[in-house]
């Protein structure tokens, strides 16, 4: 039990896709954060520091990454 | 490996270039706070690069690298899927919340929201895991440094020590910020130079990939990163989805002093957010600095037995007269951008959580700045003592996670639980995190009857934490819960819709 053996026939198409969940589940949340949240306490409103921009693409390079390998 | 003059030159340039920062920053530590927090002036870029120079130590040149020799890219999910998303749940959800709630560190947050007892015992745990740590990362490198250049362990360990306290004593957090962003710069140099020399010696990127998966079944995994819990190895996705992601993972991110208090020194909440985000990208990188220099060494050296070992192979066989020095250079910036930020938290630690709590309570900043800074020395002797220890294990870097294992499962349990419900009592906090790393221990203790695999440290941090998580519920339902005024600025529903706690929150951070 302790080492999830009632896992170990799991498909490793379906591992990689939970895996892959992992990635996608912080992007999705960003999206629901207000703009308001996302920009306190920074010293202008201007596009770059849109930190939902960067959390897509972090998504995108680690989502490739893991689709390849 | 054999340095010439111009290597002696370029470490001198960068040691002389360290010492020179520790001393420009002490001129502007004058009170705790910046000491601890470098006075909450850090911008996000600085903050980024140093966790990422924290996180990339000597252990991972040496260790990740053996790792990745021995089981493959599998290693590289430490850095991204054991990194990327809880460095963006950290950034959105925990970090705003600790700098907006003007915590100094992670147990004085847990003795505010349970009690003093739960304070004390991780303010102690975590002064003890970092010590081992410690003694881990500089027993990696003595052993690196001895097949470098032939010096006894020992005295390199002692001569890292004593360089390391100079700059972080005098400069505090500053100090080490600034100077792990010039390291990190330093590192990646290094390290790219033996991946360009590597690659070309073996062919470049697609013979690196004909030439592992021509070698045979053994090496069938190396280019997986997902692989079966039917192979032995310390990395089945399993362990990794539920270890590492799950636990591991976010415990470092959210409840790591040593990367947390990075954060809480940021000059504002946006900075504060954004460091660890862009933190995520650098992290993105590090695979590619140490996870396929061991791939290469497959391809060079296909019979090394000791895999800790093949990255000083790798120095030794590419480098030219020249480039030596600055790869070892590199080695330097890793190991003393580790050491230094450790030493810096459990300083802060000891002073905030320990000291000021149940040794001398109220006595004048400058009274506890030099606390800190003795501190800092005391930590680096324990360090030199205990680096021994981690010689009896073959596989440093398997060494650190498994003492992680022991720990950061039941602490980020209590560390969650607390966050997000006013429900969980103080008894129910305490005994979950004691019940955990006895649980923890236990698991260790009979891994060769509980686990099929050899080194199961992401098994155990997963049953550690949801052992605790279990004991944690259940006797917070007989317990009972503090009154609601008291969690005002604890609990994150709470301190959220508290404006008055809002606006006393405003004022301390202006």
């Amino acid at each position: 039990m302790f080492n999830f053996d009632w896992l170990s026939g799991t498909d490793l198409g379906i591992a990689k896709l939970l895996m892959l969940m992992a990635f996608i589940a912080p992007l999705i949340f960003s999206l629901f954060l207000k703009r308001g949240y996302i920009y306190k306490g920074a010293a202008d409103n201007k596009l770059w520091r849109n930190l939902k921009l960067w959390i897509m693409g972090l998504t995108v390079v680690m989502v490739s990454v893991y689709i390849y390998f | 490996m054999s340095l010439i003059g111009i290597d002696y030159f370029i470490v001198f340039l960068y040691l002389a270039g360290t010492i020179a920062i520790g001393l420009f920053y002490e001129k502007y530590i004058s009170s705790s706070e910046d000491y601890f927090l470098a006075g909450k002036l850090l911008p996000f870029w600085a903050i980024a690069i140093s966790i990422v120079g924290t996180d990339i130590g000597a252990v991972d040149f040496v260790g990740l690298t053996g790792q990745a020799y021995r089981f493959g890219i599998v290693v590289a999910n430490f850095d991204w899927i054991g990194s990327v998303p809880a460095m963006i749940l950290a950034g959105l959800v925990f970090i705003p919340y600790y700098w907006r709630a003007g915590v100094y560190t992670i147990p004085e947050y847990l003795g505010k929201r349970y009690n003093i007892y739960l304070r004390a015992i991780s303010a102690i745990i975590w002064l003890l895991f970092i010590a081992f740590t410690l003694g881990v990362i500089l027993w990696a490198t003595g052993v690196l440094l001895q097949e470098m250049i032939g010096l006894p362990i020992m005295v390199s360990i002692i001569l890292t020590v004593v360089f390391v306290g100079f700059y972080t004593i005098t400069g505090g957090l500053s100090a080490v910020v600034m100077t792990d962003v010039i390291q990190v710069v330093i590192m990646i140099i290094g390290s790219l130079a033996i991946l360009v020399l590597g690659f070309w010696e073996i062919g470049g990127v697609g013979s690196l990939f004909d030439k592992i998966s021509a070698m045979g079944p053994e090496y069938a995994n190396h280019f997986k990163l997902v692989v079966s819990p039917d192979v032995n190895t310390p990395y089945p996705w399993t362990g990794i989805l539920f270890g590492l992601t799950f636990v591991l993972a976010p415990a470092y991110f959210i409840g790591n002093q040593v990367i947390i208090q990075r954060s809480l020194g940021a000059k504002d909440e946006w900075n504060a957010k954004a460091s660890m985000i862009f933190g995520a990208f650098l992290k993105i990188l590090i695979p590619i600095l140490v996870v396929v220099p061991g791939l290469i060494a497959v391809v060079l050296f296909p019979n090394v037995e000791d895999g800790d070992g093949v990255y000083a192979k790798l120095i030794k066989e590419l480098l030219p007269p020249g480039l030596t020095g600055l790869v070892f250079a590199a080695f330097l910036a890793a190991l003393m951008s580790s050491v230094s930020a450790i030493v810096n938290s459990v300083a802060t630690v000891w002073t905030k959580d320990i000291y000021e709590l149940f040794i001398k309570k109220n006595a004048d900043d400058r009274h506890y700045l030099i606390v800190g800074r003795y501190v800092t020395g005391l930590i680096l002797v324990l360090a030199v003592i205990t680096s021994p220890l981690s010689d009896q294990f073959p596989g440093i870097y398997v060494y650190v996670q498994t003492i992680n294992s022991f720990v950061q499962g039941p602490i980020f349990a209590v560390l969650l639980l607390g966050i997000f419900s006013k429900r969980i009592t103080q008894w129910g906090g305490l005994w979950g995190l004691v019940s955990g790393i006895c649980f923890s221990g236990l698991l260790y203790f009979f891994k060769e009857d509980l686990f099929t695999i050899d080194d199961p440290f992401l098994y155990i941090s997963w049953w550690s934490f949801l052992g605790s998580i279990i004991v944690t519920l259940l006797i917070s339902v007989f317990t009972k819960p503090k009154p609601i005024k008291e969690l005002h600025g604890l609990v994150y529903g709470i301190i959220l819709q508290d404006k008055d706690v809002q606006e006393i929150l405003e004022s301390k951070t202006k």
